[in-house]
C-alpha cells in the first residue's frame, strides 16, 4: 500500500471519540469531528472535480478548518499548496505559472488578485458535526486507490529570502517518516495539549501537527498576533501542556515562568539554536520543563536533528544530532570532511525523500549531489557528534527564527538616492538573537535620519529585514574584486558615528 | 511633545512607518505594520522615552495595537 500521510495519521486515532483533537484560538474540535469534517471536506473536493494528483490552493490564516482540509487534500490524493492569505502578487503569480493550479480552497476579497481566476471550493467545515463511529467513518473516508496516489503531497515555499521563494514538494513518505522518527525522540504523552503560534503554511507547523496526532494528544494552532501577555493567556485558558515555537518564543515563555503557566511542562524550539542565555533563563522559571531544541527544514520533511534535554546544560548552543535515518557530515569547499569542531557546509544525507525543487533545476544543481543535501548553514560537529550551527554561507541569518539576507538588505540600501556605497551585515542582539545593521556611505549632503532610511527601505524589504541600527561611513572599505573588506571595516567601525 | 507625537516619533525612527500618516485609531499590529518579533523593542522604546517601568508581561496585543491605544496605555502606566 502507499505511503498516504491522512490513513497513517487518522488511522492512529480511531478511539476515545470524544477526545479533543484539534483546536484554535476559538474553537476546539473532538476526533469524532474531525473525521466527520474530513469524510465530507473529501466528498466536497471529489465533488467539486479536484482529482488524485491535482494542485489546488490551500489559504491559511483559518484556524481548524485549515488542517481538516488538508487532511481531506491528501484523502483523495490530491496535493495541497498551502500559502499565507497575505500573499505577494508576484509570489502567486509565480505559482500559477510553475504550477498550473485550478483550484483554491479559503480564498476570501483579501486575497491576492492573481487568483481571481481560480475556481473557488466549498469549505464544509463545522465544528458541530460530529461521526457516529469512528471506524466507519474511516472505512467510508474516500481514499484514492495505490494506483493513482501520488508520492507527492503538496508544496510549500521557502521563505524566499533572496529572491523568489522556491517549491519544496513534500511527499507522503518523507512526512510519515520524518513524523515517526521525530515522535519517538519528543515523547509527547496522549495526554498533552500542544500549543503552536507559528504560521500553519511552515514545515513546522505541519510537522507538530503530524507528530501531535500521532502520538494521541490534542493539537491547537494561533496564527494571530500576540504579545507575551496575550500568550499567556491562551496557554491558560486552553490549558496547553506542551508549546511549540521559535527561540524568540521560549524567551517569552522564561519570561513568563512556572508561576504564570502551570500547565506547561514540555517545550519545543525550531527555527534556530537556542541561546544558551534563554536555556539558563528557563532552567531558572520551571522546575520541571522538558525542553527540546531541534533543527529542521522544509526540503528534509520536516526534523532532522534535535537536542534531548537531558543534554542541554553539557551542550548548550547545539543543535543536537540526527534522527534515525539522516546523516549529518561538515565539509569543506573542497568536498572533504572536516575534522571534529572545524567550520564547514552542512550536508544531509540518508532518507531525505527531497528529490529537488519544485521546477528549478538551477537551484538543485546547487544543493544536490552525491555527498547529500547542502543545506546553506555552516557548522561544525564536536567530538560526540553534536552539531553547532555557525551561520549561513550566503549571508543569510536567522532573527528570532525567521531568515534575513543582509544581501537583500544591501541591495535595497543601494537602491535609494543618496547613498554611495552600503553593505549589511549582523551583530548579536539580546532580544532577537541575530539583527541586521546597515552600513552606509553617503553622498555628499544627503546624509538621512535612521528612521527615514527605514521608512523608504520598509517600501522594498520585509519588515524583519529593517535593519536595528544605521552606521555612517566615510566609504564602505573594498577589495579589488569589489567585496567588502571586513578587517578595515571592523578599524572603522570603531571610529563611527552611530545615527541612532 | 505630547504623549501621541512621541509615540509617533517612535515609531517613525525606530520602526521606518509613515507614523505622520497613520490614523489614531488603526491597527498597528493586527494590520502587519509591526510583527510579534518588534513587540518587545517597542516596549523598550516607550520605557525609555517615557521613563516608564512597563512589564511585557502586563501588556497585551490590545493595548498597543494602535496609536490611540499605545497613547491610553502609557497614561494608564503614567497614574
Amino acid at each position: 500500500m502507499k505511503d498516504n500521510t491522512s490513513r497513517l495519521v487518522m488511522g492512529s486515532l480511531l478511539r476515545s471519540p470524544n477526545k479533543p483533537v484539534l483546536g484554535d484560538d476559538e474553537i476546539c474540535i473532538n476526533r469524532a469531528s474531525l473525521f466527520e469534517n474530513v469524510r465530507r471536506q473529501a466528498e466536497q473536493f471529489q465533488q467539486s472535480g479536484l482529482k488524485p494528483d491535482q494542485f489546488v490552493v490551500l489559504m491559511c490564516d483559518r484556524g481548524v478548518a485549515f488542517w481538516t482540509e488538508l487532511l481531506a487534500a491528501w484523502v483523495i490524493g490530491a496535493k495541497p499548496i498551502c500559502i499565507e492569505r497575505k500573499i505577494s502578487d508576484e509570489h502567486a503569480a509565480s505559482i500559477l505559472e510553475m504550477t498550473n493550479v485550478s483550484k483554491i480552497i479559503g480564498a476570501d476579497e483579501s486575497s491576492t488578485v492573481e487568483f481571481a481566476g481560480l475556481k473557488k471550493l466549498i469549505s464544509t467545515f463545522d465544528p458541530t458535526a460530529e461521526a457516529g463511529d469512528l471506524h466507519e467513518c474511516f472505512s467510508s473516508l474516500p481514499f484514492v486507490d495505490d494506483d493513482a496516489m501520488p508520492d507527492m503531497a503538496g508544496l510549500i515555499f521557502t521563505s524566499g529570502t533572496t529572491g523568489l521563494p522556491k517549491g519544496v514538494p513534500l511527499t507522503h513518505r518523507a512526512l510519515n517518516f520524518n513524523a515517526l522518527s521525530t515522535g519517538q525522540r519528543l515523547q509527547l504523552r496522549p495526554r498533552d495539549r500542544l500549543l503552536i503560534a507559528t504560521p500553519f503554511r511552515f514545515i513546522s507547523s505541519i510537522s507538530h501537527f503530524l507528530v501531535t496526532l500521532m502520538s494521541g494528544a490534542a493539537f491547537f494552532g494561533s496564527e494571530r498576533t500576540m504579545m507575551i501577555k496575550d500568550l499567556i493567556t491562551i496557554l491558560n485558558d486552553l490549558k496547553i501542556s506542551a508549546f511549540g515555537g521559535s527561540p524568540f518564543h521560549m524567551q517569552f515563555i522564561a519570561m513568563a515562568g512556572e508561576a504564570r503557566l502551570p500547565s506547561l511542562r514540555w517545550a519545543m524550539s525550531s527555527g534556530d539554536h537556542l541561546r544558551p542565555a534563554v536555556i539558563n533563563q528557563l532552567a531558572d522559571s520551571f522546575a520541571n520543563l522538558e525542553l527540546h531544541v531541534v533543527y529542521g527544514m522544509a526540503e528534509l520533511g520536516g526534523r532532522f536533528c534535535e537536542l534531548p534535554p537531558q543534554y542541554l546544560s553539557d551542550k548548550a548552543g547545539s543543535v543536537g544530532y540526527p534522527i534515525n535515518g539522516f546523516e549529518i557530515t561538515t565539509r569543506r569547499g573542497d568536498g572533504s570532511r572536516c575534522d571534529v569542531g572545524e567550520i564547514g557546509d552542512i550536508y544531509v544525507s540518508g532518507q531525505l525523500g527531497f528529490d529537488g525543487y519544485f521546477r528549478n533545476s538551477q537551484a538543485n544543481e546547487n544543493v544536490l549531489g552525491q555527498m547529500g543535501f547542502l543545506n546553506g548553514d555552516k557548522g561544525f560537529i564536536d567530538e560526540d557528534g553534536f552539531v553547532f550551527l555557525s551561520g549561513r554561507s550566503d549571508s543569510v541569518f536567522k532573527r528570532s527564527g525567521l531568515k534575513v539576507s543582509a544581501q537583500v538588505i544591501s541591495d535595497a540600501l543601494m537602491s535609494l538616492d543618496g547613498i554611495r556605497d552600503a553593505f549589511s551585515s549582523s551583530e548579536e542582539d539580546v532580544l532577537e538573537g541575530r539583527v541586521p545593521v546597515a552600513y552606509i556611505a553617503w553622498q555628499e549632503g544627503h546624509e538621512m535620519e535612521s528612521g527615514a532610511i527605514a521608512m523608504e527601505l520598509r517600501k522594498l524589504v520585509p519588515v524583519n529585514h529593517i535593519p536595528a541600527r544605521y552606521v555612517s561611513l566615510p566609504d564602505i572599505p573594498r577589495t579589488g574584486s569589489g567585496k567588502v573588506d571586513r578587517r578595515k571595516l571592523a578599524g572603522l567601525i570603531e571610529t563611527l558615528q552611530d545615527l541612532t | 511633545m505630547t504623549v501621541e507625537e512621541n509615540i509617533r516619533s517612535i515609531l517613525s525612527a525606530e520602526f521606518g512607518l509613515d507614523a505622520e500618516n497613520i490614523v489614531a485609531d488603526a491597527p498597528i499590529f493586527s494590520a502587519g505594520l509591526l510583527d510579534s518579533l518588534n513587540s518587545l523593542r517597542l516596549l523598550m522604546q516607550l520605557e525609555g522615552h517615557f521613563g516608564l517601568s512597563i512589564s511585557p508581561l502586563d501588556v497585551s496585543l490590545d493595548d498597543v495595537d494602535s496609536i490611540a491605544k499605545i497613547v491610553e496605555t502609557i497614561e494608564r502606566l503614567k497614574n
